[in-house]
């Protein structure tokens, strides 16, 4: 379909630019135009009819635009309604109501009186950039408040059943039950419209976005994006519990680089943002092994928050979208937001 | 949610549908203008409108975009429909 300044014939489908917006209608013969909603413009801003179909002049479609008829190809020809038929339905659907800026709008309506359904470019350009946005969402739960309610491969149903440890079994279980939650959430996908794939690293892809796993001491975390994606978290009192201070001494200088060990405080909270990014860095590499002494966790693509809940865990998350990164909790109620304080080094 | 906080979370909308309007979207007010200060087409109008009625759960039903000529003018229409 093109656009061409011109004279209308009954049955067009007419638009004029007002702004930065268009306002369509349907050329109804004699000088009058049929349009859902009366131009955007201040002058009308009061009119009671203003989200109503409306048949009105030329001039009052205008305002002072100058009009432009849409010229169909060959296809769009064949398949229109009959200019006399147009005319006919956008008359029958004069004084209807239910204006929606996006899903209901002036172009919706002259698209369905010329074609028979309702279509709006404005609204599928909307929605492809819509879909297209930065997304970042890290999903939090307590591991035992979920069961396996999600078709989970069944390379990895069986996996997690043959897991001997109730602990790690039952974090599989909740990492896969969140996954289900942050899809539905997030991307508005349902379980059955996701397929999963094993990467050559042991770990699981998904065909419509990427996504990424962690959990320490009965709290668990799935992180999704539209690019690739690392997470990881830990818990001051899992991690304090079961690491002396001369372990972590021997471990920040045997996994840190120079630079790290002088950027991150000498605390346990300095050494898990540290050993957090790490991992994180690692597990959006996809890579089979981690070396920790080889990532390096100063960059400015991860980022890591210590959560104000639940138990206020430390969680890094690596990827290009980390500037969006929004944390939600996930239990029995519902999603809901929470805050954190970005850690800085 | 108050107008400061409904400002922050627009600006967070408007940031990620183009990160290259990031400085102007930062240095907004209420009174900016979305067509003549912020550079909106309709497009980036509709996506603000998609980005509301997604993350703050209201519908922009029987308002035009000739409603909306400032951010302020956003903020206000969020808060009654808010209330």
């Amino acid at each position: 379909m093109k656009w061409r300044p011109g004279e209308p014939a009954p049955g067009d489908m007419v638009r004029v630019q007002i702004g930065s917006i268009f306002h369509y209608g349907i050329y109804a013969g004699d000088d009058r135009i049929i349009a859902f909603g009366l131009p955007p413009v201040p002058q009308y801003a009061d009119a009671p009819d203003r989200f109503l179909v409306v048949e009105t002049d030329m001039d009052v479609f205008c305002v002072g635009r100058i009009p432009e008829i849409a010229i169909l190809d060959r296809a769009e020809r064949k398949k229109r309604i009959p200019p006399d038929k147009t005319v006919r339905l956008a008359k029958e659907r004069l004084g209807t109501d239910g204006y929606h800026l996006i899903r209901n709008n002036c172009e919706h309506f002259a698209y369905e009186c010329v074609f028979g359904e309702k279509k709006s470019e404005q609204e599928e350009a909307v929605f492809r950039m819509w879909n297209a946005r930065p997304v970042l969402n890290v999903y939090l739960g307590e591991a035992d408040r979920f069961t396996l309610d999600f078709p989970v491969p069944p390379e990895r149903e069986r996996e997690i059943n043959a897991c001997s440890d109730p602990a790690m079994r039952q974090a599989r279980i909740a990492n896969w039950a969140l996954l289900r939650r942050a899809a539905k959430h997030c991307f508005s996908l349902d379980a059955d419209e996701l397929r999963f794939v094993r990467q050559k690293n042991g770990g699981w892809s998904c065909d419509r976005f990427p996504f990424s796993f962690s959990h320490a001491d009965g709290l668990c975390c799935v992180a999704v994006s539209n690019a690739p994606v690392g997470v990881d978290l830990e818990t001051l009192e899992g991690f304090s519990r079961r690491s002396a201070a001369e372990k972590l001494d021997k471990l920040r200088k045997r996994c840190f680089s120079a630079a790290e060990q002088s950027a991150y405080p000498e605390t346990v909270e300095g050494f898990l943002a540290c050993w957090t990014r790490k991992e994180a860095i690692f597990k959006a590499s996809k890579k089979r092994a981690f070396f920790p002494a080889g990532t390096d966790s100063l960059t400015d693509s991860v980022v890591t928050f210590q959560l104000s809940e639940p138990r206020a865990p430390i969680v890094s998350v690596f990827g290009p979208n980390t500037a969006f990164t929004r944390f939600f909790v996930a239990d029995e109620n519902g999603i809901r937001p929470i805050g954190g304080e970005p850690m800085k080094f | 949610m108050s107008r400061t906080e409904i400002i922050e979370k627009l600006r967070e909308i408007l940031i990620a549908a183009d990160d290259r309007s990031r400085d102007k979207v930062a240095a907004c007010t209420e009174e900016s203008r979305l067509v003549a200060d912020l550079g909106f087409s309709s497009v980036s109008m509709l996506y603000m409108v998609i980005a509301i009625e997604e993350e703050m759960g209201i519908r922009f039903d029987n308002v035009g975009a000739s409603d909306f000529e400032t951010l302020g003018d956003v903020v206000s229409f969020i808060e009654a429909k808010l209330k």
